[in-house]
C-alpha cells in the first residue's frame, strides 16, 4: 500500500475524527478512573503491612481485619520465638484515639505503639523517626495525615510542627518527628509513639497484651513451614485467640476483606464493571459510526477493484489509529485526575503498567471488533449499493 | 404556511426506520443513563445511608458538642446541658441520645467479632421514630437486651426475620451476653455494618467505662429537642443557645443533616472520590448522547437537504431535532432506568446501604439526557440550518 489511506481518511474529516477521538478519550478516562479507585482500595488495604517488617504475622483471631484488631496476650510472642528458624519477634500496639492539634482541631487518629529499640518498620525514615520516641510523651505524625488534623502550615505536618504540643486521648504529647506512611479509606491520620505512651493514652488496654506480633525468620527458612508449625503448636496447646499468617497470606486476606467484604470495595468493583461496559459500548459506537460514514469511499475503492483484504486492512488500521489517538490523551488526562485525587485525598492513586496495557488492549479490541462488524456490510454488498 | 405543521411524524419515522441503527443508538444513550445513575447512586448511598439515623430522630432541634464535626468524631457533652435545655421556653422535651461505635464488638459464639453501632436512650423518651421501639419496650427494659437491625449486613450470624428472635444464637456484646427482643430496620453505612438499639440502662451496663471515672451516661452524644406546639423554631433555638454555655451548638434537624453530608463530602476521601466519579460519569454520559445523536443527524444530511430544497424552514428542522432528541431520550431512558434499578437492588443487597431513587433524581437524569440529546442535535443540525441546500448533497 503506497498511500497511508486510513490516515488520510481520518485526517481529511478533521472535525469528525476529533469528535470520535474525544469519545474514545472519555471512555478511556472513565475506565481508568474507576480502575484507579478500586486499585487504591486494594493498595491501601496492605499499606500498614507494607510498612512493617515481618515474615509471619500474629494477630487476634477474633476479628476480620487489621483496623479492628484486638489485643492478644504477649505470651504468644514468646511461644513463637521458641520455634526453630525464628530470628526475632517484635510487636506493635494498634488503636484509635482522639487527637487534638495545637490549633484545637479534633479528629480520630490511628496510633501505633512501638518499642524504639525494635526494628519494626521496613522504611529507613520510619526507623529513624521511631528512634526519636524515647519518652512516653513523644510522638511522631504521618505527613500524609489530612489537614483536618491541624498542621501549622494548614496543609501538611512537617518540621514546623516539631516541638509543638498536641493532645492525644486528652493527654499532652509532644510532636518530635514526622514520617510518611500514607492514609487509607478508614484511617486518615496516623501517629507513632512508644508503648508506654500508648498505654498511658489507652487506660483500658489489657496488661501484657499486644496487637500485632511480627515474626522475622532466619535467612533461608520457609515462612510457610514455620507458619504451619506455629499453627500446629498453638492448636496443640489449645490456643485459639491468635491467628498466624505468612506475609503473603496477611496481605491477601486484608485485600480480600477490603475488596469483597466491605461496602467500599463492592461499590468500586461495581463502578469498574459499569465503566468497562459503558466504555466498550462507547468505543464500539464511535468506531462503527465512523466506518459507516466512510462506506461510500470504501465502495469506490471496491468498485475500482481493490480486494476485500485491502479494504479490511484500511478499516482495521483506521480503527487502531482512532483507538491510539483516543487512548493517549485519555491516559494523560487520567494521570492528571489520579494526581488530583491523590493530592486531595492523600491516598495513593497510582497507574500500573498492567492497567495501562489492559485498557489499551480493551480499547484496541473494541475498535477492531466494531471495525470488523462494519466490514461485514462492506463485504456483502455490491459496490453500487453502498453509495 | 403549508409546511408549518408536519402531518407525518418524520422524526419518529426517521428514528425507527432502521431498526438496527435505532438499537445501537438506544444502547448508547441507555448505557450513558446507566452510568449516570450508577455514579449518582454511589454518592447518594454514601450520604443517604450516613444520615439515615439522623433522619429517624424525632427532633426539631439537635444539641451537639461544639467540637462535633460529624457522627464519627465522637465529641460528647455533659448531660446537664439537656436538663438546662428543658428549662428553656418553648421546649416540649429534650432527651439524651447515646451512640457508640468505636470498640463495640458483636460476636456469635465461637465466630469472628464484628463491629456494630449502638443507639441508646431512655425507653420512655420518644427519641427515635422507629415503631418497634415502642412495641418492644417491655423486652428492652429487661437487662442485657437489644433490638437488632435486620437491614444491616448479613454477617452478624443471626437468622433473618421472622426467625431472628426465636432462633437467635448465643450472642456476646463486648464480652457480655446479649439477648435480642425484637428487630427494626435502619441499615448500614460506610462505617457501620449494622445497629442495635438499647435502653440507656443496658447501654451503661455494656460500657461501664465509657466516661472514665464517672457515670457512663453523664456524657451525651446528641441532644434531641422537641418544641412545644405553637412555638417558633427560631425563637426556641435562640432561647436555648442563649441560656446554654458556648460548648454546645444548637442546630435544626435539617442543618445537622446538611452538616453531616458536608463533612462526608468535603472532609473524607470517599466523598471526594464519589463526587469525581459523578462528574466524570455525567461528562461521559453527555458525550455519549452527543456522539449518538450527531452521528444520526450526519447520516441524514442528504435527506434534510432534500427537505430544505423543497422549501421547509429552519424552524421545521429545529422542531425535528427536538422531537427526535425527545423520542431517543425516552426510548433510552426507560431501559436505562430499569437496568439501574436492578443494579441498585444488587448493590443494596450486597452492601446493606440505602440505595434509592426518588422522582427528583430520576427526573434530573432524564432532563440531562434529553437536554444533551437536544443540544447535540442542534449542534449537528447547524450545518443544515446554515447551508445552501445544494451544498449539502
Amino acid at each position: 500500500m503506497k498511500t497511508p489511506l486510513a490516515w488520510h481518511n481520518l485526517a481529511y474529516h478533521k472535525v469528525r475524527t476529533a469528535t470520535a477521538v474525544a469519545g474514545v478519550t472519555f471512555a478511556v478516562v472513565l475506565v481508568f478512573l474507576q480502575l484507579g479507585f478500586r486499585g487504591t482500595a486494594e493498595q491501601t488495604a496492605s499499606l500498614v503491612y507494607d510498612a512493617l517488617q515481618f515474615d509471619i504475622l500474629l494477630r487476634s483471631s477474633h476479628t476480620e481485619r487489621l483496623a479492628q484488631c484486638r489485643p492478644f496476650p504477649r505470651l504468644r510472642l514468646t511461644q513463637a520465638a521458641s520455634q526453630p528458624g525464628v530470628r526475632e519477634v517484635n510487636s506493635v500496639l494498634y488503636g484509635y484515639n482522639r487527637w487534638q492539634s495545637p490549633l484545637g482541631k479534633t479528629r480520630l487518629i490511628i496510633m501505633f505503639g512501638i518499642d524504639p529499640s525494635e526494628p519494626v518498620f521496613t522504611g529507613e525514615e520510619l526507623r529513624r523517626t521511631a528512634g526519636l520516641l524515647t519518652a512516653p510523651e513523644f510522638l511522631a505524625i504521618d505527613r500524609a495525615s489530612r489537614s483536618e488534623f491541624g498542621p501549622r502550615n494548614g496543609r501538611e505536618f512537617g518540621d514546623d510542627d516539631v516541638g509543638t504540643d498536641a493532645e492525644l486521648g486528652y493527654r499532652r504529647m509532644r510532636i518530635v518527628g514526622h514520617f510518611l506512611l500514607g492514609t487509607t479509606f478508614d484511617a486518615d491520620g496516623m501517629v507513632v509513639l512508644n508503648k508506654e505512651g500508648f498505654r498511658r493514652v489507652s487506660p483500658t488496654w489489657p496488661k501484657d497484651h499486644v496487637s500485632l506480633g511480627l515474626v522475622c525468620l532466619q535467612p533461608g527458612v520457609s515462612p510457610e513451614t514455620v507458619a504451619r508449625r506455629l499453627k500446629e503448636s498453638f492448636a496443640a496447646h489449645g490456643i485459639d485467640d491468635v491467628a498466624v499468617f505468612t506475609r503473603a497470606e496477611a496481605v491477601a486476606h486484608e485485600r480480600w476483606v477490603w475488596l469483597w467484604q466491605m461496602s467500599i470495595g463492592v461499590i468500586f468493583t461495581m463502578g469498574v464493571i459499569v465503566a468497562l461496559v459503558v466504555g466498550s459500548v462507547i468505543v464500539y459506537q464511535i468506531l462503527s459510526s465512523d466506518v459507516t460514514n466512510h462506506l461510500p469511499e470504501y465502495a469506490t475503492l471496491k468498485a475500482m477493484g481493490y480486494s476485500d483484504g485491502f479494504l479490511s486492512g484500511v478499516v482495521l488500521q483506521q480503527a487502531v489509529i482512532l483507538a491510539l489517538l483516543g487512548f493517549v490523551p485519555g491516559l494523560v488526562i487520567s494521570l492528571g485526575l489520579y494526581a488530583a485525587t491523590a493530592w486531595q485525598t492523600r491516598l495513593p492513586v497510582e497507574m500500573t503498567l498492567p492497567r495501562v496495557l489492559g485498557v489499551l488492549g480493551l480499547s484496541m479490541g473494541m475498535c477492531v471488533t466494531s471495525g470488523l462488524v462494519a466490514l461485514r456490510k462492506l463485504r456483502q454488498a455490491a459496490p453500487a449499493d453502498l453509495f | 404556511m403549508p409546511f408549518s405543521r408536519p402531518r407525518t411524524p418524520l422524526a419518529w419515522h426517521n428514528l425507527t426506520h432502521n431498526r438496527r441503527r435505532l438499537a445501537v443508538a438506544v444502547a448508547g444513550v441507555g448505557f450513558a443513563v446507566v452510568l449516570m445513575f450508577t455514579e449518582l447512586g454511589f454518592r447518594n448511598a454514601l450520604f443517604d445511608s450516613t444520615v439515615q439515623v439522623l433522619v429517624k430522630l424525632n427532633a426539631d432541634l439537635i444539641l451537639a458538642s461544639k467540637a462535633h464535626k460529624g457522627l464519627v468524631s465522637f465529641e460528647r457533652f455533659d448531660r446537664q446541658r439537656i436538663y438546662q435545655a428543658r428549662a428553656c421556653p418553648g421546649v416540649a422535651g429534650a432527651y439524651p441520645f447515646y451512640m457508640q461505635f468505636h470498640g463495640v464488638m458483636w460476636r456469635v459464639r465461637d465466630r469472628v467479632l464484628h463491629p456494630i453501632r449502638l443507639l441508646a436512650f431512655h425507653p420512655s423518651d420518644p427519641v427515635l421514630a422507629i415503631p418497634e421501639v415502642v412495641a418492644c419496650a417491655a423486652g428492652l427494659r429487661e437487662p442485657d437486651t437489644a433490638l437488632f437491625d435486620s437491614r444491616g449486613k448479613p454477617r452478624y450470624g443471626v437468622p433473618p426475620p421472622p426467625n431472628t428472635i426465636a432462633d437467635q444464637p448465643d450472642i456476646e456484646l463486648c464480652d457480655r451476653s446479649l439477648r435480642l427482643v425484637g428487630t427494626f430496620e435502619l441499615g448500614a453505612d460506610f462505617l457501620t455494618d449494622g445497629n442495635l438499639i438499647l435502653t440507656d440502662t443496658n447501654f451503661a451496663r455494656f460500657f461501664p467505662g465509657r466516661v472514665p471515672g464517672g457515670d457512663p451516661l453523664s456524657q451525651v452524644d446528641l441532644g434531641v429537642v422537641q418544641i412545644a406546639d405553637g412555638a417558633r423554631l427560631e425563637d426556641v433555638r435562640r432561647a436555648i443557645a442563649g441560656s446554654l454555655p458556648d460548648d454546645i451548638c444548637v442546630y435544626t434537624k435539617q442543618e445537622f443533616i446538611d452538616r453531616e453530608v458536608e463533612f462526608w463530602g468535603s472532609s473524607t476521601p470517599i466523598g471526594y472520590i464519589f463526587t469525581l466519579g459523578l462528574v466524570i460519569g455525567f461528562l461521559v454520559g453527555v458525550v455519549v448522547c452527543y456522539q449518538v445523536i450527531s452521528a444520526d443527524i450526519n447520516d441524514h444530511i442528504p435527506e434534510f437537504a432534500t427537505l430544505k430544497a423543497m422549501g421547509y424552514r429552519n424552524r421545521y428542522f429545529i422542531g425535528f431535532v427536538l422531537q427526535e432528541a425527545l423520542f431517543l431520550s425516552i426510548l433510552s431512558f426507560i431501559p436505562g432506568l430499569l437496568i439501574s434499578l436492578g443494579l441498585y437492588a444488587v448493590l443494596a443487597r450486597a452492601t446493606a446501604l440505602l440505595m434509592f431513587l426518588n422522582f427528583e433524581r430520576a427526573f434530573a437524569v432524564f432532563v440531562l439526557t434529553a437536554g444533551m440529546c437536544l443540544v447535540s442535535g442542534c449542534l449537528a443540525m447547524r450545518k443544515v440550518l446554515a447551508a445552501d441546500p445544494a451544498d449539502l448533497f
